[in-house]
């Protein structure tokens, strides 16, 4: 890495403003003079010694007492070195524009309307610069910029959609879409399509039954082929990221839960984690592993929850209750453990909120032992089904080289045969405490995702036995005063507890000023929080990376020339949860 | 003038019957696809109407009766009313020539009726064919008249299905044509008695038990094919509710939409009533005779023949649920290509070889 | 392909394999789900359902108005207002004590956060109304809850541990420092 940065500074000079390397959290950032952003970018992904081929997440920071008001945050990964680096510019106030890194990495296109979107700030040289999760019409501004407030002004959509009864009714509705709307769905404007002027537009979603929440694609189709496909994100848009600026650290937990609703436990292992990394606490080995415990449990409930929808797309109808009757089980565990089925909120800061009894450990040794039978009942249905594998070898290929340069991760990733799983990678938890396997695709076809997410279910369920094994007594809370509350018994018997307890509920816990990125293997991909501290209760700027936002961009690519029937496969390949999409 | 007003009452009675036993099996399945479905999902199916929800049907009718009944701006209304009346008359005639039990004549007032079939017409298997393929009509109105680009994907999607497969049934049914040497459904049925091995699925000739006349690969053609006649998964492409939210239904709601779904559960009795006249020997019990023949009773004998012949229908019914539970949808590709590429070339090779054997080993 | 692979082929092999399967489930019919109006699953202790204030076994209502629940609260439910008890100078207690339900995330950190324990999560769920303002709670319509989920009270928290005794400088119906 020292290597690396003395490069960076001999290319280019009088572009490296500063560097900055936090040993504690083992961090790279590097200030680029925004001008010469592109050519940075270039090398970066170009020179052997870098090699970042993998962007990560971008992200925009508002300062607005500085004079270069906004930063623009670039996260980048090398997935053959393994490392990472974080490339920050600043830009002013004043007509932000910067230049897009869309030519270099395809998945910039959408991580960079989103900083449009939410930010303001125009990429030079971007394809499609359009508002990606708040309405196109969206009149405010731009919500994250400080001056912002978190309530809104109060906008409402012009969309007229109820319908006027005191004017006459239309008899014959020529088309819903009006032709200058038309041209922005279509393939390359200016440019002759296939030389036909008979595609059908398509809309489908957001009230749809198979687009996995809200989620809307706009299809042109000949005959029944994909010609484009546009993703039009945002139904389900919370704005949590502002409205985590306004809460403390503990108080953004139960957000969290809201992220990828199937999967709350890894988001809030993801954000938890982010936390400590900021904080730089270490937590007690037994809350380790229940952590990991927990987690490998969401899991095999997200990756059923993915192979019932998957195959209930696919028509597949008796999958799904019986994934679903799995499912049952382990909630019911969850329900035991923290009281709550979806919405868990379980993971504090510095530990979890109640402990893994022995009675759990029992349920779950139990649920260990059936569960393999039960894998090899929806295998019976679908694993060497002729229409499944019709259905799902050969559609939605998607080569290594795309997926890296789509910023894919997590099963859609390693469907494509790059073999990176943070676990292994990063290893935290104590996942380098047990043995355990990566299971890499071959074709990136859906059914090698298919098969990669049976198969990550059967390593869950190895990992958690051998965690059951090894799981150590112990504190299941770190002891940290000024972050963590004292334990509850405490509270009225012992004046400092009593305190603290008061000090950490009203004022929150004062990180030091800093910032860090922190990424966790959740079901669906990579899930990174990326946290600005300015030593206040609150955090400055919360960044959500969510894998499924960023799958979103390659839709268009994996879509194109398949049928409408794989549109349906493409969307459940993906695992996508709009919860954690639209954020 | 008396006579043809006694021909006209009868026929209306038996056509009133026949109406009744179907329109019964109709509300009998939607219960049963539900309860089964559910059974074999880990689940129980409707439960709160009546006791073990058994009178959910009949909610079902009374819903969807007073719903409201909504027409898509843009429809062609005429076109949008008539699909599903199309679609429901059409599943509902084909009954017609299905004889339900044996070729019994009754006697009324110097009448020679025959019971168990409305109409002993002898191009019966024709008269089902040429029914079926109007069928198809009232599906692809249905999506084109709805204005919603749903509607119109799925009623073509079903124009083509029905057209390729309707194909793999008729050249199925040769075979069956060749052995029985009669388009009536009645003398085709007749041709099979004697018992399990003299059903087309086996052919055995009247005189031994070899069955050397198998008429098994159509059978199963015949039995694909029926599927996704009656677009039911895995050929439920025309209504697949993932891709294209109910296809050719989408826009529909109330009683249209009722006609619709009766229309294609009776589609479902009629193919099975078909498969089951046609292959599985109809009204004949797998054994030679019936068993109140054997006890004395002969003039009952026509209780044990519709029994069985219900028996077998319900197991075809059966067959359906139970491949909706198991399997996956076809991908439209894949469907147009198993028709044309696997079906047609298994059912032509079949007419071929029961031509054949017909020819060096005639039946009788 | 082998001749094992093309007489699966032929035979449609793991199809029916799968409606085996299907099969086994419908003679082995065992319903996992439940006819929920009818019967309910039982849930467990822990369980975070409605939110309710809380008593002593005396009768008193254990908040004594501090706003931590109010503070701990990420999405604004609850809003205390606190007073002092009527003639005892030194004790406070909430006048009025508000929860939006509609708001509620079921989070569960206000619970965490009252240092007194006046807070309880019940295991009540059927909250479901025809409006919406029925779900803006105020105290004793949250005292209700807490009395008919939680028969069995605590003692005064003063009663519950012999430290107490140790800051008791004014109250001479608990315990007394030993001399």
């Amino acid at each position: 890495m020292k290597a690396l940065l003395d490069n960076l500074k001999a290319q280019f000079p009088d572009a490296i403003l500063a560097t900055r390397v936090d040993a504690a959290r083992a961090e790279t950032s590097v200030s680029v003079a925004a001008a010469r952003l592109l050519d940075i970018a270039r090398y970066l992904h170009d020179a052997p010694e870098a090699a970042f081929d993998h962007l990560t997440d971008i992200c925009s920071v508002d300062y607005p007492e500085d004079q270069m008001r906004f930063e623009v945050v670039y996260h980048l990964h090398s997935l053959p070195l393994q490392q990472r680096l974080r490339l920050k510019a600043r830009i002013a106030e004043e007509d932000p524009a910067i230049a897009s890194v869309t030519g270099i990495w395809k998945g910039a296109n959408f991580l960079e309307r989103e900083v449009y979107d939410m930010m303001g700030i125009r990429f030079s040289g971007h394809p499609d610069l359009r508002r990606i999760l708040l309405p196109e019409d969206y009149a405010e501004g731009y919500p994250l910029r400080k001056d912002f407030p978190a309530e809104g002004r109060g906008w409402r959509s012009q969309f007229d959609f109820i319908p006027r009864f005191d004017e006459a009714p239309m008899d014959v509705v020529e088309s819903e879409i009006s032709e200058e709307t038309k041209d922005t769905f279509r393939t390359e404007p200016g440019t002759p399509g296939p030389g036909r002027k008979e595609e059908l537009l398509l809309n489908m979603g957001p009230q749809h039954p198979s687009t996995h929440g809200v989620l809307r694609v706009v299809l042109m189709l000949d005959g029944e082929r994909v010609v484009k496909a546009t993703p039009d994100l945002g139904y389900l848009h919370r704005g949590v990221e502002k409205l985590a600026e306004g809460l403390t650290y503990m108080q953004m937990i139960p957000h969290t839960d809201r992220l990828d609703y199937v999967c709350a436990m890894s988001n809030n292992y993801a954000y938890v984690r982010a936390v400590e990394k900021l904080l730089e606490i270490t937590v007690p080995i037994r809350a380790e592993y229940v952590r990991t415990i927990v987690a490998e449990m969401q899991r095999i409930i997200g990756h059923l929850f993915w192979l019932g929808t998957q195959a209930l797309d696919i028509g597949a109808m008796t999958v799904f209750f019986w994934t679903f009757r799995e499912r049952e089980v382990l909630l019911d565990m969850f329900e035991k453990l923290c009281g709550a089925r979806l919405t868990l909120n379980y993971y504090r800061i510095g530990g979890v909120d109640s402990d893994f009894t022995p009675e759990l450990v029992q349920r779950m040794r139990a649920f260990l032992d059936i569960f393999p039978e039960k894998v090899k009942e929806y295998d019976s249905l679908i694993a060497s089904n002729r229409i499944w594998l019709g259905r799902t070898k050969n559609v939605a290929l998607l080569s290594a080289e795309d997926a890296i340069n789509f910023g894919c991760t997590g099963p859609v990733l390693r469907g494509s045969g790059v073999a990176y799983d943070i676990r292994k990678a990063e290893p935290y938890g104590v996942y380098d405490k047990v043995e355990w396997e990566v299971p890499v695709g071959k074709n990136g076809d859906t059914y090698d995702r298919y098969w990669i997410r049976m198969e990550e279910m059967r390593q869950s369920a190895r990992i958690i036995a051998q965690c059951l094994d090894q799981l150590p007594e112990g504190p299941i809370m770190a002891e940290a005063p000024q972050y963590i509350p004292p334990p509850k018994e405490l509270v009225m018997r012992d004046m400092e507890s009593l305190i603290h307890h008061f000090i950490i509920y009203t004022q929150g816990i004062k990180p030091p000023k800093a910032e860090t990125y922190c990424s966790t293997e959740a079901p669906k991909g990579e899930l990174g929080f990326f946290i600005v501290s300015d030593g206040s209760p609150r955090p400055y700027r919360l960044k959500i990376r969510s894998p499924s936002f960023v799958h979103m961009g390659a839709f268009d690519h994996m879509a194109r020339g398949y049928l409408i029937s794989d549109v349906i496969t493409i969307f459940g390949t993906y695992d996508v949860v709009m919860g954690e999409c639209d954020r | 003038m008396t006579e043809l007003g006694l021909r006209l009452a009868v026929s209306f009675v038996q056509i009133l019957a026949e109406m009744s036993i179907v329109m019964f099996t109709v509300a009998v399945m939607t219960l049963a696809e539900r309860k089964v479905l559910g059974w074999m999902q880990d689940r129980m199916g409707p439960m709160e109407v009546g006791p073990y929800g058994i009178l959910q049907p009949l909610a079902d009718g009374v819903k969807l009766f007073f719903k409201e009944d909504i027409v898509p701006a843009g429809a062609n209304k005429a076109m949008f009313a008539l699909a599903p009346m199309l679609t429901m008359v059409v599943s509902m005639i084909g009954f017609a020539v299905i004889p339900f039990g044996p070729d019994m004549t009754l006697d009324i007032g110097g009448l020679t009726i025959k019971p168990f079939v409305v109409a002993d017409i002898n191009i019966g298997i024709l008269y089902i064919l040429a029914i079926a393929s109007i069928g198809a009509y009232g599906i692809i109105l249905g999506g084109w008249s709805s204005n919603s680009k749903y509607s119109l994907l799925g009623g073509l999607r079903s124009a083509a299905q029905v057209i390729s497969y309707e194909l793999n049934v008729g050249l199925a049914i040769v075979g069956v044509l060749l052995l029985s040497g009669s388009l009536s459904l009645v003398e085709i049925t007749e041709a099979q008695a004697g018992g399990f091995w003299h059903w087309f699925v086996w052919g055995a000739r009247p005189d031994g038990f070899f069955p050397i006349h198998t008429q098994v690969f159509a059978f199963v053609v015949f039995v694909i094919a029926g599927v996704a006649e009656t677009n039911r998964i895995p050929f439920d492409l025309p209504e697949a509710e993932s891709e294209l939210v109910a296809g050719f239904f989408t826009e529909y709601s109330g009683m249209k939409f009722a006609f619709f779904v009766s229309a294609e559960y009776a589609s479902m009795v009629l193919v099975s009533c078909v498969a089951a006249a046609l292959f599985l020997g109809g009204w004949n019990a797998p054994y030679p005779g019936t068993i109140f023949e054997y006890i004395g009773f002969q003039q009952l004998a026509w209780i044990e023949h519709i029994v069985w012949f219900a028996a077998k229908v319900y197991f075809f019914l059966f067959m359906f649920i139970w491949l909706r539970a198991t399997l996956p949808r076809l991908r439209y590709d894949q469907l147009m290509r198993f028709g044309w590429k696997v079906l047609l070339p298994i059912a032509l090779a079949n007419i071929i070889i029961t031509a054949l054997t017909v020819y060096f080993f005639p039946r009788g | 392909m082998t001749f094992k692979a093309w007489i699966r082929t032929i035979t449609f092999y793991e199809l029916v394999v799968g409606m085996k399967a299907t099969m086994s489930h419908l003679l082995h019919y065992k319903p996992i789900t439940m006819q929920y109006p009818h019967e309910k699953r039982a849930l467990p202790d822990n369980y975070r359902g409605m939110l309710s204030l809380l008593r002593y076994d005396d009768g008193t209502e254990k908040c004594v108005g501090c706003d931590l629940c109010e503070a701990a609260c990420p999405s604004r439910v609850i809003r205390v207002v606190s007073a002092e008890v009527p003639g005892e100078p030194t004790k406070r207690y909430s006048k009025e004590y508000y929860m939006d339900m509609t708001r509620c995330l079921f989070c569960g950190l206000c619970v965490d956060a009252c240092p007194v324990d006046a807070l309880g999560m019940t295991r009540e769920y059927e909250w479901s109304v025809y409006d919406k303002r029925q779900l803006h709670l105020n105290k004793e319509q949250l005292l209700a809850i807490g009395d008919r989920s939680f028969p069995v009270r605590e003692k005064q928290l003063e009663l519950q541990h012999p430290n107490v005794a140790f800051f008791n400088v004014a109250f001479k119906h608990l315990p007394q420092k030993p001399d």
